[in-house]
């Protein structure tokens, strides 16, 4: 009787063991980027919604100095008005220009221009900009001295996908509770409209967060400072810098900050 | 008889001691594989409970930070747990779209929204070990509306106290004349998954903020 060869049974499992270790490996690592990916998103998008309250901050104190700026010169370059002849919206040919249409009760408006946005390095947003509106309304005439209104809407560009993850209680998609995120549409515009659309307009944005803030500036004139003060552009207000002058200048400072969203 | 021998000895190796031998190999590996599974999914749903109060603590500081930057004054009661904070009444929300209000300026320069203010309050909800943290805006007209911040899974609290004085827990209020313009508060929660059970599981979970009153006097 010819004996029996257990050669043959000990081969071909190899490749079968592999397989099913593979496989398991490979169910573990997409269940780990299944769970980590949307966090991570979550904590991106969360951090690009709190830089933008910087840019909308970062708004707001570039039209305080364009206020300042306007007691002397170089004040609201760039900045746009509406054409009611053609319905839209030109840049302001002169400081004059912009001077006489916030006194008519009209609004100016700025964009930061692309090439001028603020960018980071790192976790969160790499790309901040804002836009700013400036009205004066007749009702802030005040004491003979012109306040004005400051309405300025910071952006953050959102990197990655088009989602909101725990952004409600208990990883709940509920991006109405804080944070709302302007997925594929801005949803300011979609709320409260802004200087080129009506409320219920939607406008399509690559995704992004959105902080807007109000602010109302109050005068200081000479008479509630203790001596007269010229400002040098561009620099803060401060006693240090203030040099006394022969000319009655006015101060900026904001009296009351609003945070809408 | 050379014959049997033959195929005994080549098919052979079953022994009871080689089986039992086997056997346990064999439950070692099998238990040590259903231990680390179960390791393993211990160590998933603890990161995961940990991740969702983080999270929670994270979403629960930002309302806070976003309520205070724009209030006028506020009230901090340790004792009740809560945090009240009173609101510009901005928005005109009896149209179709909610509407941002021109604000009236006096002529001693204050500012003010509309008539009447919002209030918010923030408040530490149930029983340990399932306390929540609960957001009230009650506007000017119309009902209260509340919002639960936090999952039941997590065991949160919250502490607010004078940065100018912050080993006091006693009620305060802020934003007035005279107040402190700002509050610190802490926020932390317990995970669920501890051996321990020790307080610096607690304690490890702190995080703070500080925000500033835009609009205090």
């Amino acid at each position: 009787m010819k004996p029996i060869s257990l050669l043959h049974r000990q081969s071909g499992s190899t490749l079968v063991i592999a397989l099913v270790t593979l496989t398991a490996l490979a169910l573990i690592g997409a269940t780990l980027l299944d769970t980590v990916g949307p966090r991570y998103n979550a904590t991106q998008k969360a951090i690009g919604w709190s830089e933008a309250l910087y840019a909308a901050d970062a708004g707001a104190d570039y039209a305080l100095a364009n206020c300042r700026l306007s007691l002397s010169s170089g004040a609201w370059t760039g900045w746009k008005k509406y054409n009611s002849g053609t319905g839209t919206w030109v840049t302001v040919t002169s400081m004059a220009d912009a001077t006489a249409q916030l006194a008519a009760g009209n609004k100016i408006i700025y964009d930061l221009p692309s090439g001028s946005h603020l960018s980071g390095s790192g976790e969160g947003t790499t790309d901040l900009w804002f836009h700013v509106e400036v009205d004066a309304p007749a009702s802030f005439f005040i004491n003979s001295n012109q306040w004005y209104r400051i309405r300025s809407t910071g952006y953050a560009g959102l990197a990655g996908l088009a989602r909101a993850n725990s952004d409600g209680p208990g990883g709940q998609s509920a991006s109405n509770v804080l944070r709302k995120y302007d997925l594929k549409t801005d949803h300011f515009i979609m709320r409260y409209g802004d200087y080129a659309n009506a409320a219920g307009t939607r406008v399509a944005v690559a995704p992004q967060a959105t902080r807007r803030i109000e602010v109302i500036v109050k005068p200081n004139t000479p008479f509630s400072l203790a001596f007269l003060a010229q400002v040098p552009q561009f620099e803060r207000v401060d006693l240090a810098t203030m040099r006394v002058c022969g000319v009655f200048q006015w101060i900026f400072g904001t009296t009351f900050s609003m945070i809408l969203e | 008889m050379r014959f049997a021998t033959f195929f005994r000895s080549d098919e052979g190796g079953s022994s009871l001691v080689e089986l039992m031998v086997s056997a346990a190999v064999a439950t070692l590996i099998l238990g040590g594989l259903i231990t680390s599974g179960v390791a393993l999914k211990n160590t998933y749903n603890a990161c995961d409970e940990y991740y969702n109060g983080m999270s929670d603590q994270m979403r629960v500081l930002d309302n806070i930070a976003l309520d205070m930057r724009r209030a006028i004054s506020g009230n901090v009661s340790n004792t009740a747990q809560t945090l009240t904070l009173t609101l510009p009444n901005y928005l005109d929300t009896s149209g179709t779209n909610p509407t941002p209000r021109t604000p009236a300026i006096s002529t001693s320069g204050v500012v003010s929204y509309g008539s009447g203010n919002p209030t918010v309050v923030y408040t530490l909800a149930g029983t340990s070990p399932n306390q929540t943290i609960t957001r009230t805006y009650t506007p000017t007209t119309g009902a209260a509306s509340t919002t639960t911040l936090t999952a039941a899974t997590e065991d949160y609290a919250f502490t607010c106290v004078n940065p100018a004085n912050t080993g006091s827990t006693a009620n305060f209020s802020f934003g007035g004349s005279g107040q402190p313009s700002s509050v610190k508060i802490t926020m932390t929660f317990k995970p669920r998954f501890n051996r321990l059970t020790l307080s610096s599981t607690r304690t490890a979970t702190s995080a703070s903020i500080t925000p500033v009153l835009r609009n205090h006097l």
